[in-house]
């Protein structure tokens, strides 16, 4: 073919979702899909096609959009290679009665008279990924993913809902001991709590992030502003600080896809094997996450392109982490003094060309003289992300939380970490 | 895909069943820093199988059309551990919706496609200094056909085109939209109203915590409403302990008027029949303030009881098809074009998908927010609001003009009185 660069990927995924819905298995759903995605570089312009075809027609109707001129370009992949992601029990080989039956005695755990709703949900996903490119490069890969998300709603002064969720790249092994039970029964027991709870001050004040929530601001907040397809579209406040002091002294955050959390992938959908990238050094910010092509822009290493399914793939975190530093939670309290400890996240959004962002938490805690004091609900989070990280405080104990990451209409799963920490930002109602 | 053997395999093994087929085919291009980044087409077909068997209901799908016969097997296994109840599947006939088919589409080409980009970045670089930085033009066509063992075999043909793009000016930035089922994009608005947008926001400032009286562009109503609201009068919601609407017919809620139309011509949601094939209708909601129906997929309304309203969809086709609001129009009796004096006017909100979709409470930052007062148009930056949406929508002071259909929610500006906005 006369062109600059193409590849061919072929992914197959098979899934199973069972959702016990009040007691009920309610939408269960099987799910198998295939199908090819196709790039082509020509005169520095993309053409990209995917659909269900041979790799001729697939090239073809590709480089028949790649019609402009551009400054598109690639950096090599590496060696490319092969992983099979061993399981210990694989959740095929269990009976679907058996899973129905474990969801029946984790949703024992949630009830309670106050809980006016429950829901588990199961999912276990096998992803085949194929890859080759014009350089001559192939990729195979298989990794499973399984997990439990728990949630109820409970009510008395206010309705309040509540989850949380065990996700891994794993076997049915990870079910084997009492971690999802153990959720199940928090998720209860704050909700009772959580029912009763008072509204939030509002104001900006020294807030304590738990573990949950500071992942969810260093993937937020932070981790999309040093996603090299933002800084070459200059849309984002990071775009012109390599090299420069970005956050306090002791931060060092990191994005490492080859950790076993939920993030977890042996190469991208470049077919380049999965690093461990850092990102901030001391305080330094030192390297952007990026694709083949914004590596050959900006001088980079690529690793970090990822896409749902056959889509077009795009720069994306994978576990990206903020590591832990060496205060204990009291410590971190006792420095916040006055103020509000938060707990969890609904989600959240950040504009990464501004560097404002906002999410909710799920509850919280007022601190009143370094202690913690009544519980707070429907309470939001928002500031400025490098004005927060200038100021942030560590404390021990790295933690990650798994979840899915969207962006530019394409889902993905990912993990956040951090340690417990102590910030100053708005915090309002929800 | 071979469907009569589907049928046939089905018909022996199972006492219902329904095959929801789809293809859809999709051209775009991306623009990136003020240039044309790539083209890209998609071509997507798959299938959704679901079955009844003793009451219970299984389902599976898939994109591969080998594999009808495996699929059906999972299925009819799932069915055996569904505690998901139906009898049947709804029968229906054919219709037609106007407005929703555009043949135009068959001739959009990659040059059609560049010169339309073209366009819309030219109308962002009028402004001095922009960068038209993310944007994308996106064109689909998709065909959609039902079976089900009630007799129903209905299709649908239908288009769809949208247009976006982000402009960034220094610390500031604005998006702008639009969306069509006809070949008609205002690519000239979407590219300099965001660069106007971008613009006017250099150099905002924080707004003092206070009481202010704000106005709602349709892009904030429909992101606000969406998260906040329609959760609320969906019959699976209802059913389920997660409305604060169950229970609630005949109860007043403000004197708006709110109307979910599965027909209106032209409209982004608009189609014949519904994901389950249930012939699409005009539902009141709120009718001037009262709550009067929920609106409802196959299995919800027998559940409540009520004729399906024609809401059964699916978000993607390996999805169920749930409860889901199509064209919802809002209404008001008082309308007024200069609504934005001595308020604060709201392009957009982030975090509306944060919102509490049980209790209705949201706190929302303000994108792109502009304080007038006594004709003076002051951009604001990290202003949030917050509230309940229950209270906020009996605070409806007046509706503009600038009614637009932005995703599902047609609506202009909308003020409200007293909103609690903090800096």
């Amino acid at each position: 073919m006369d062109v600059e660069f193409y590849d061919i990927r072929q992914i197959e995924t098979s899934t199973l979702t069972l959702t016990l819905d009040n007691g009920c298995i309610e939408k269960p759903k099987y799910d198998v899909i295939k199908g090819k995605g196709f790039r082509v570089l020509k005169n520095g312009f993309w053409g990209i096609f995917s659909g269900n075809v041979s790799d001729k027609e697939g090239l073809g109707r590709a480089a028949r959009n790649a019609v402009g001129s551009g400054d598109g370009k690639v950096v090599p992949a590496g060696n490319g290679g092969k992983f099979i992601f061993r399981v210990k029990e694989n959740p095929e080989d269990v009976s679907i009665e058996e899973k129905v039956q474990l969801m029946k005695e984790i949703e024992k755990e949630l009830k309670a008279d106050y809980i006016v709703s429950t829901r588990v949900s199961y999912i276990e996903n096998l992803r085949k990924f194929e890859y080759r490119d014009s350089s001559g490069i192939e990729v195979y890969y298989e990794v499973p993913r399984i997990g439990i998300v728990v949630q109820a709603v409970a009510k008395d002064e206010s309705l309040q809902f509540l989850s949380k969720r065990l996700l891994k790249p794993a076997g049915y092994e990870i079910f084997r001991n009492d971690k999802i039970f153990d959720m199940a029964s928090e998720v209860r027991d704050i909700l009772a709590d959580l029912v009763k709870a008072a509204t939030p001050p509002s104001g900006e004040m020294n807030v304590v992030m738990d573990s949950s929530l500071g992942g969810v601001f260093i993937h937020e907040a932070f981790g999309h502003a040093v996603e090299a397809d933002h800084v070459l579209q200059g849309s984002t406040i990071l775009s012109d600080k390599l090299g420069e002091k970005v956050a306090a002294e002791n931060v060092n955050v990191y994005d490492d896809p080859t950790i076993e959390e939920f993030g977890f992938s042996p190469f991208d959908d470049e077919g380049v094997e999965a690093k461990r990238k850092t990102i901030i050094k001391d305080g330094v910010l030192t390297s952007f996450l990026h694709s083949r092509e914004t590596a050959a822009k900006l001088n980079g290493k690529p690793g970090n392109a990822r896409a749902q399914s056959v889509a077009e793939p795009i720069v994306r975190m994978s576990n990206t982490f903020i590591d832990e530093g060496d205060l204990s939670f009291e410590e971190l309290l006792e420095e916040a003094r006055d103020g509000v400890y938060l707990v969890g996240s609904r989600g959240g959004e950040t504009n990464p060309a501004t560097g404002y962002f906002h999410f909710n938490a799920q509850y919280g805690y007022v601190i009143r003289n370094g202690e913690l004091a009544e519980m707070i609900r429907d309470v939001s989070l928002s500031g400025n992300t490098l004005s927060i990280l200038h100021s942030i405080k560590l404390g021990k104990g790295l933690d990650f939380d798994p979840g899915f990451c969207g962006k530019s209409g394409q889902v993905v799963p990912v993990a956040d970490g951090a340690p417990p920490s102590l910030v100053r930002a708005f915090v309002g109602g929800a | 895909m071979d469907i009569d053997k589907a049928v046939h395999f089905l018909n022996s093994k199972s006492d219902a069943w329904e095959i929801f087929y789809e293809k859809d085919i999709s051209k775009s291009i991306l623009v990136e820093k003020g240039n044309v980044k790539n083209i890209s087409e998609e071509e997507e077909s798959g299938y959704a199988v679901r079955v009844i068997v003793d009451g219970r209901v299984g389902f599976a799908t898939s994109t591969d059309p080998a594999r009808i016969i495996e699929v059906c097997e999972k299925a009819l296994k799932l069915a055996k551990i569904s505690e998901e109840k139906l009898d049947d599947f709804p029968f229906s006939k054919c219709t037609q919706v106007e407005g929703i088919y555009d043949r135009r589409f068959d001739n959009v080409d990659s040059l059609w496609l560049e010169d339309a980009a073209g366009r819309m970045i030219n109308a962002a670089m009028e402004l001095k200094n922009v960068n038209p930085a993310q944007g994308a033009i996106e064109v689909s066509k998709s065909v959609t056909r039902i079976l089900n063992s009630s007799g129903t075999d209905v299709e649908n043909e239908a288009t769809a085109c949208s247009a976006y793009l982000e402009v960034v000016i220094e610390d500031s930035s604005a998006y702008e939209m639009d969306q069509s089922r006809m070949l008609n994009l205002n690519l000239e608005f979407v590219g300099r109203h965001a660069a106007e947008l971008a613009v006017e926001g250099v150099k905002a400032e924080k707004i003092e915590k206070g009481s202010y009286d704000v106005v709602l562009s349709p892009i904030a109503i429909s992101q606000l409403l969406y998260f906040a609201l329609y959760p609320a009068f969906s019959a699976e919601n209802v059913v389920k302990g997660r409305s604060m609407l169950a229970g609630k017919i005949g109860h007043e809620f403000g004197e708006f008027t709110l109307i979910d139309d599965g027909r209106m011509p032209y409209g982004l949601m608009s189609s014949p029949f519904d994901d389950e094939g249930v012939e699409t209708k005009r539902t009141v909601i709120f009718d001037d303030g009262v709550l009067k129906a929920y609106v409802s997929d196959f299995r919800h309304a027998k559940i409540l009881g009520v004729e399906p309203t024609g809401n059964g969809f699916r978000e993607e086709i390996s999805s169920y098809p749930t409860t889901s609001p199509t064209n919802v129009i809002l209404d008001f009796r008082d309308k007024s074009s200069n609504i934005e004096e001595n308020a604060l006017v709201v392009h957009s909100l982030i975090g509306a998908h944060t919102s509490n979709p049980v209790s209705g409470d949201f706190s929302l930052e303000c994108m792109n927010a502009f304080l007038f007062t006594n004709g003076d148009r002051k951009p604001i930056k990290s202003a949030m609001i917050y509230g309940n949406v229950y209270d906020l929508l009996k605070r409806i002071e007046v509706f503009g003009k600038d009614v637009r259909q932005i995703d599902g929610t047609v609506t202009p500006s909308v003020r409200f009185r007293d909103v609690v906005v903090s800096g």
